[in-house]
């Protein structure tokens, strides 16, 4: 990397991830799930970065791989610009300093029988060195700046809202000072009036502590609203990246098209209906040859049955597709 | 006539406290044809509002404490048991939100879907079997001879879903009730399932209840909507015109706080999302007066003794709210 390499957190090179499954007998041969297929991403300091994709297209295991909680089987993973691909024991907890997770389902995240600011406080005990007291003014003072109050931090998960407890969630997340957090659907298992004091406290955060986030959502609007850039994954592939403007204005992949065209709109004044995308995302042990998405697509010919698009920069964005006139 | 008419439903639960209201006085009504939407949080009442239709509540816990629900000529509360199961399934039918834990994993989708069949005492398997690929076909499943055959957890979350819609419309019922029947569905399978619904209600002219907390599916699928709130009604009146010009002080922050897809133009400043504050309340606290007032921007003293009455604003569009700003 030259030039820009000081402001570059985190590069994310041809990275792959394959599964095993397992046989229903010795005599078979191995198949494996190919979850994250050949990815690059490159993040900013300071910036947000969405992965928007449907269910078991690999969003989650590409983040997995990201914080290394997986290990990935190709590619590379460089946090500040040192490799953490393979790294372990000491400079993989260091690395683990400088990434966070915020978890989808706040009522499944946090031990039930830790107390809020014991849950804020258990990051600090596993990687810092810091006494026991001020660990715990940390936390709470942690917990005050995510909305909580000082007599709440006594409180266990269960005496908390959804909404409260994703912001234990999130001061969790915090306590070691991360440049990165990775937020798995952040809002998606909480209340839609509640959703907002979610997404702006997340937005607070990032201005005051110059965070960069990496939010994985289904939501489009959700993903518009909160990141600069927008990476599309369809089957373990990135097909389309780049500003979110840019993007959401004019996609130019047709599974980017399909996902816009699909999402209802919150204003009955514009009824459309979708044509619908025809079909189910494929089984991913045994994807389509070619463009994984041709049998779903409008515009496939043969080219896209044959032959899988190369990433290639169009109008301001990176997209993989053979036709994108 | 209406093909639904609930009026002043209170559905009580039992709960260590005593009992406690999780429908209260709620009234709404269902033309044939129609897609009415109740819209709500969890907690909101809106999934025990649906069992109370179908008569679903668990008598164990709770009961239908009062109200009425008219169903062609006949109020569901009174029905004997063995007279609302025949209706069950025949002329009321549900959808349920997780596909997955609603179809049993022991069975095939041929087999559940004809047990609709068996239920009603219709027993012939030659017909049976033709009914089930009929079904099939009017929900667009390709493969319907192969679907049959396997079992839930062989086929997509989509698949599912329209085999559960297949199920409910084994006889062609009047009244449909979907209960977030898109949620756990990806936005493009879910737009296949909304469009489906909406197609089968034109060409069977149902009358359905579509139960959801998105305010884009609200907005593009229902003719009607009606918002709850704590158990309660707030808001009702037809979508467009509560979309335009929303009068309940939750509605209105409850529009207010969806991101909207491609509002900002390139380069444009993003805003603030704006908040309700607060969060919604359990079934568990007993309040006086409206429940949202103390999550409310206009709130009165009057609001937290008194429980405001569901006043008509305008023709057909009507809200519970003591707040004069929502004439």
């Amino acid at each position: 990397m030259s030039g820009g390499k000081d402001s570059m957190l985190l590069e994310v090179d041809n990275l792959s991830m394959r599964f095993t499954l397992r046989r229903r007998s010795p005599f078979q041969p191995k198949r494996h799930v190919h979850a994250v297929n050949g990815i690059n991403i490159r993040l900013r300091q300071g910036e947000t970065l969405g992965i928007v994709g449907e269910s078991g297209c690999g969003k989650t295991t590409l983040a997995r791989c990201i914080l290394r909680l997986l290990e990935p089987t190709d590619g590379s993973i460089k946090l500040n610009g040192r490799d953490i691909t393979h790294a372990k024991g000491a400079t993989l907890r260091q690395a683990r300093r400088d990434m966070q997770f915020v978890f989808q389902d706040p009522y499944a995240s946090l031990d039930p029988r830790m107390r809020a600011y014991e849950l804020v406080r258990e990051p600090l005990d596993a990687l810092s060195d810091l006494p026991r007291a001020e660990a715990d003014e940390r936390a709470i003072a942690l917990l005050e700046k995510v909305g909580l109050t000082r007599a709440q931090a006594k409180q266990y998960p269960h005496q908390f809202s959804g909404g409260q407890r994703q912001r234990i969630g999130i001061a969790r997340a915090l306590a070691l000072n991360p440049k990165l957090v990775l937020a798995d659907e952040p809002v998606s298992a909480l209340d839609v009036s509640v959703r907002a004091q979610i997404l702006n406290l997340m937005a607070d955060l990032r201005a005051e502590f110059g965070l960069s986030y990496i939010v994985i959502s289904h939501d489009l609007a959700i993903i518009e609203h909160v990141c600069d850039r927008v990476a599309i994954i369809y089957l373990g592939r990135i097909v389309e990246q780049g500003e979110v403007e840019t993007i959401f204005n004019a996609p130019k992949h047709p599974y980017t098209q399909a996902l816009l065209a699909a999402i209802p709109d919150p204003d009955p004044t514009e009824r459309r209906r979708a044509a619908d995308i025809q079909g189910d995302l494929p089984n991913p042990s045994a994807p389509p040859p070619g463009c994984t998405f041709h049998p779903r697509c409008p515009k496939a010919t043969a080219l896209c049955r044959q032959q899988a698009p190369e990433p290639r920069q169009l109008d301001g964005r990176e997209v993989s597709c053979h036709h994108t006139d | 006539m209406a093909l639904l008419d609930v009026n002043n439903l209170v559905t009580e639960f039992t709960t260590p406290a005593g009992p406690r209201r999780a429908v209260n006085e709620v009234s709404f009504a269902v033309q044939r044809g129609e897609i009415l939407g109740l819209v709500g949080e969890s907690g909101s009442g809106k999934s025990v509002t649906a069992l109370s239709i179908m008569g679903l509540v668990d008598n164990q816990v709770g009961r239908i404490a009062g109200g009425s629900i008219g169903f062609g000529g006949m109020d569901l509360t009174k029905l004997p048991a063995a007279e609302l199961r025949a209706l069950r399934g025949k002329r009321l039918s549900m959808i349920f939100q997780e596909p997955l834990s609603a179809l049993n994993p022991c069975y095939t989708i041929g087999d559940q879907i004809a047990e609709a069949f068996l239920a009603h005492g219709d027993t012939d398997k030659r017909k049976n079997h033709q009914r089930v690929l009929d079904l099939l076909r009017l929900v667009h499943i390709p493969d319907p001879e192969g679907v049959l055959r396997r079992y839930p957890h062989e086929i997509s979350g989509g698949m599912r879903q329209r085999a559960m819609i297949a199920m409910a419309l084994a006889y062609t019922p009047e009244l449909l009730i979907a209960d977030e029947p898109t949620t756990a569905l990806d936005v493009t399978i879910q737009a296949q399932v909304l469009n489906l619904i909406d197609r089968l209600r034109r060409e069977l002219s149902l009358g359905v209840v579509l139960i959801t907390h998105d305010i884009g599916i609200v907005a593009q699928y229902t003719d009607r909507v009606a918002v709850m709130y704590g158990g309660r009604i707030v808001e009702t009146g037809p979508t467009a015109e509560v979309f335009a010009a929303p009068k309940h002080p939750y509605t209105i922050g409850l529009l207010a706080s969806v991101p909207r897809l491609r509002h900002r133009k390139p380069g444009e400043k993003r805003t603030r999302l704006q908040e309700i504050p607060g969060s919604v309340p359990s079934i568990a606290e007993i309040t006086q007066g409206c429940r949202f007032a103390n999550r409310c921007a206009h709130s009165m003293p009057q609001c937290a003794q008194q429980v405001p009455p569901m006043r008509e604003r305008t023709a057909g569009h009507a809200t519970a709210c003591h707040w004069e700003g929502a004439a």
